[in-house]
């Protein structure tokens, strides 16, 4: 179908530098593979529902997380019967944009809505879900007449290949739409008709726990049951299961809990270290999956894992989880003044992705990925400040010399002996060697010095040797660009930055590696060097 | 079966030692492939099977089945694999009262206390049958995983009692093998995890310890396989032997070749 063709090309072209690798664009053709793992093989084949597509790996049915970026991260999207964990960010401003993203993508594309708050109203949060972004290529699915024609805005910050800048601009109205993936428009509500037009049920735990129902103990905590028997029960009635006689329903569920495992939901893993309810979190992630298992649903939980006292718990939590997500937000960080990250507005971390009906998954090979929410978008870049460089054959430098208190090994892929290699560690306090061990392992090039910057760097320098420089976190107010501004005042220099590894975990310092790479005369050569996590 | 990884474990499938407990063990990565390895190798070998799989649904490991070159429905159909789907369980008893013993029952406790239904379904479901010839050559029970109890309330003691009588029944009385995969949570400071994966590997006979490469993430080297042999039959060999092998995974097969010679970087 020409739409989705066009939505497959415009989500390649719009601003993800992540489409390194080509996820084919949905063809027209629907493959009858087989159903969503956990269902009955001999049940009856799909056909094709709305929004919704096969993976190219296996065939398994994807439905759209509502943001097309994400859907590349993660392997085309979100495999229904599963179920994706956002990790919240500190202050919660992000992660409810992705949830709400993905409530709009199901209601956009005909679902039903399944929506649990123990914090909002479910009609409130409805309220509030973007507007999509469509062009008039669909017009021709929709019903109802288009709602106002938007005169072309000079500053949209969208960025469109430019051969589509000529095409007629976008048209916001009620809509029945089948492709797969849209944009959405975060500072636009979405149209009234709309939020009526589509099926919702809404869980709002301070209206149900209020009902006596004598309920079962059986270790969740009253709220979670009641959710598990509630998100059961819609599963029953309305046939996503396919066992009601009476109802076949050839439709998707879309659940979205919100901020599960706060004290508002009556659990204390949030409060305590060694709470009565500790297992509650996690019995009740177990049993959502049965339930998503056998049924055509997908869920998307976000949970504030940064406030769980037990780190254990998190860890259960990852394993119970399907696709797990972590938001990092630069508010009130050190990051927020960095001016390399000035641009964009956090962190995304794709920590965990299935392997659903095969031995390997579709990991992506860009594992430093940023967000930035612009006035309408909200984007995905992979690569903060990254060069993108041909690659030479990859060698990875073993992290044999590094005493166990280093936090990160940057691993060196194909260092040419021509070259002077800048290293900048960002080591933990107390560990100062690591600069010196793993620069014996390099080949010391030319040492003409050049070199002349203005910047303030704490540490050490070799001068006939590669230079090795020493930032910690919280001097670098210049930062690495301040020292790219200089660089490239120089003629026969070209620095290079790439792009740090981030080594997240609990309670330890973060620091970041910058490679700078100062190229000598001999150009042409490629350098690439990719930095690794430890972690 | 991969069948590189039967030649680093010097077996096949007809020459299978006999009585013995493999421990699978993942940290930072996922150890499922090593599941998949020995669930088709042991229904290639013509065993009875006993799977409890609690992390994954039947058809997904249906799926990997068939391209491992084994069918678990017909296997199922004609008694060889016995499948026990705690996924689907768990929807059963949460909602409804069951009338016998589930062998998953604890998830309906509050106060979870011992495994003994699932001990006594794994035994009645390897018991050897009395009618006829023997069809199948030895039992194996499978799990994957244990660290999932935990999640669900039983202790780790509790865990290492069910470990501990289905070697007694499985591995000594009915000479079978046992194959159960841990999760190694490394520095989450999870300790109860800590003290079952210490228990098992304790007494189990050969471990196999799936790492992700210290380094991070390669596309080309999925991680490391450490193989430790608690036991080794020859009795000259008084020391445990252990090799290390970097992997990686492929649509069907793994493949294995000792750390730093992997062929992307030859």
């Amino acid at each position: 179908m020409a739409a989705v063709a066009t939505c497959g090309s415009v989500a390649a072209s719009t601003g993800s530098a992540v489409a390194t690798a080509s996820k084919s664009n949905v063809t027209s053709f629907q493959r009858r593979g087989p159903r969503a793992s956990g269902t009955n093989d001999s049940g009856p084949r799909l056909v094709s529902i709305a929004g919704t597509r096969p993976s190219v790996r296996n065939g398994q049915l994807l439905v759209s997380t509502g943001l097309p970026a994400l859907d590349q991260l993660l392997g085309g999207g979100l495999a229904v019967g599963t179920v994706l964990l956002i990790e919240e960010d500190k202050y919660n401003i992000y992660s409810p944009l992705l949830f709400k993203y993905f409530l709009a993508e199901g209601t956009v594309s005909g679902h039903t809505l399944l929506v649990a708050s123990a914090k909002e109203d479910p009609a409130n949060i409805l309220q509030e879900l973007p507007a999509p972004l469509l062009d008039d290529k669909c017009k021709k699915e929709f019903d109802e007449d288009v709602y106002d024609h938007k005169t072309p805005e000079s500053n949209i910050k969208m960025r469109i290949a430019w051969r589509y800048q000529l095409l007629p601009k976008m048209e916001i109205g009620p809509v029945s739409s089948s492709r797969f993936g849209h944009y959405y428009d975060a500072s636009k509500r979405m149209p009234q008709e709309l939020i009526e037009a589509s099926n919702w049920h809404g869980f709002f735990l301070p209206e149900k726990i209020s009902s006596t129902v004598k309920v079962e103990p059986c270790s969740l905590t009253p709220g979670y049951t009641k959710l598990l028997q509630f998100i059961q029960n819609i599963i029953y009635e309305e046939g996503f299961d396919g066992s009601n006689p009476q109802k076949k329903q050839r439709n998707i569920l879309r659940i979205g809990i919100q901020n599960l495992g706060s004290p508002l939901w009556g659990d204390d893993i949030c409060c305590a270290e060694n709470g009565g309810n500790s297992h509650s979190l996690t019995k009740f992630l177990y049993v959502l999956r049965g339930l998503l298992r056998t049924s055509l649903s997908a869920c998307i939980i976000t949970m504030p894992t940064h406030l769980i006292q037990n780190k254990a718990i998190i860890a259960r939590v990852t394993t119970l989880s399907d696709i797990v997500v972590g938001l990092e937000s630069f508010i009130g960080s050190e990051r927020e003044t960095n001016p390399l990250y000035k641009d964009y507005h956090g962190l995304i971390h794709i920590r965990q992705i299935p392997r659903l009906n095969n031995l390997i998954c579709d990991e992506s090979d860009v594992k430093d990925l940023a967000f930035k929410l612009k006035r309408k978008l909200f984007t995905i870049e992979a690569g903060v400040q990254w060069h993108d460089l041909g690659s030479r054959q990859p060698r990875l430098l073993g992290s044999s010399n590094s005493p166990a208190s280093a936090s990160l090994v940057a691993g060196i892929t194909g260092a040419h002996h021509h070259t002077q290699l800048i290293f900048v560690f960002l080591v933990e306090t107390g560990f100062h060697h690591v600069g010196q061990a793993g620069l014996e392992l390099l080949t010391s090039g030319d040492s003409s010095a050049s070199a002349s910057q203005s910047a303030e760097i704490t540490g050490m320098s070799f001068r006939a040797r590669p230079r090795a420089l020493y930032f910690k976190e919280n001097k670098s107010k210049v930062g690495a660009r301040q020292l790219l501004e200089t660089r490239e005042e120089h003629l026969s220099s070209r620095l290079l930055i790439l792009t740090q590894a981030e080594r997240l975990c609990m309670g330890r310092r973060f620091f970041t590696a910058f490679h700078i790479f100062n190229e000598l005369p001999c150009k042409g050569d490629c350098i690439c060097l990719q930095t690794c996590q430890t972690q | 079966m991969f069948v590189e990884l039967n030649n680093l474990l010097n077996t096949t499938p007809d020459t299978a030692e006999q009585g013995k407990l493999t421990l699978l063990c993942d940290a930072k990565t996922d150890g499922s492939f090593l599941v998949h390895h020995f669930l088709s190798f042991y229904l290639k070998a013509n065993c009875k099977v006993c799977f409890v799989a609690l992390i994954q649904s039947f058809s997904h490991y249906s799926i990997v089945g068939q391209k491992l070159g084994v069918s678990l429905t017909m296997a199922r159909e004609r008694g060889q694999l016995v499948f026990l789907e705690g996924l689907k369980s768990a929807v059963d008893i949460v909602f409804q009262a069951q009338k016998e013993p589930h062998p998953l029952q604890f998830l309906r406790e509050a106060n979870a206390g011992n495994l003994k239904p699932l001990f006594e379904f794994v035994r009645e479901a390897l018991k050897p049958v009395d009618s006829g010839e023997a069809q199948w050559t030895y039992p194996v029970l499978l799990v994957d995983d244990l660290s999932v109890l935990l999640s669900l309330g039983m202790g780790a003691v509790a865990v290492l009692d069910f470990i501990h009588y289905c070697r007694a029944t499985v591995c000594w009385e009915l000479k079978g093998n046992m194959v159960v995969l841990v999760h190694d949570s490394g520095d989450a400071e999870d300790e109860e995890n800590d003290i079952l994966l210490n228990g098992l590997s304790h007494q189990s006979h050969l471990i196999l310890r799936a790492e992700g490469l210290a380094t991070g993430f390669c596309r080309d080297v999925h991680g490391q396989l450490r193989i430790l042999w608690r036991r080794p039959s020859q009795p000259t060999v008084h020391r445990d032997q252990s090799f290390t092998y970097q992997y990686k995974i492929q649509d069907k097969s793994v493949s294995f070749f000792a750390k730093g010679m992997s062929p992307a970087v030859l």
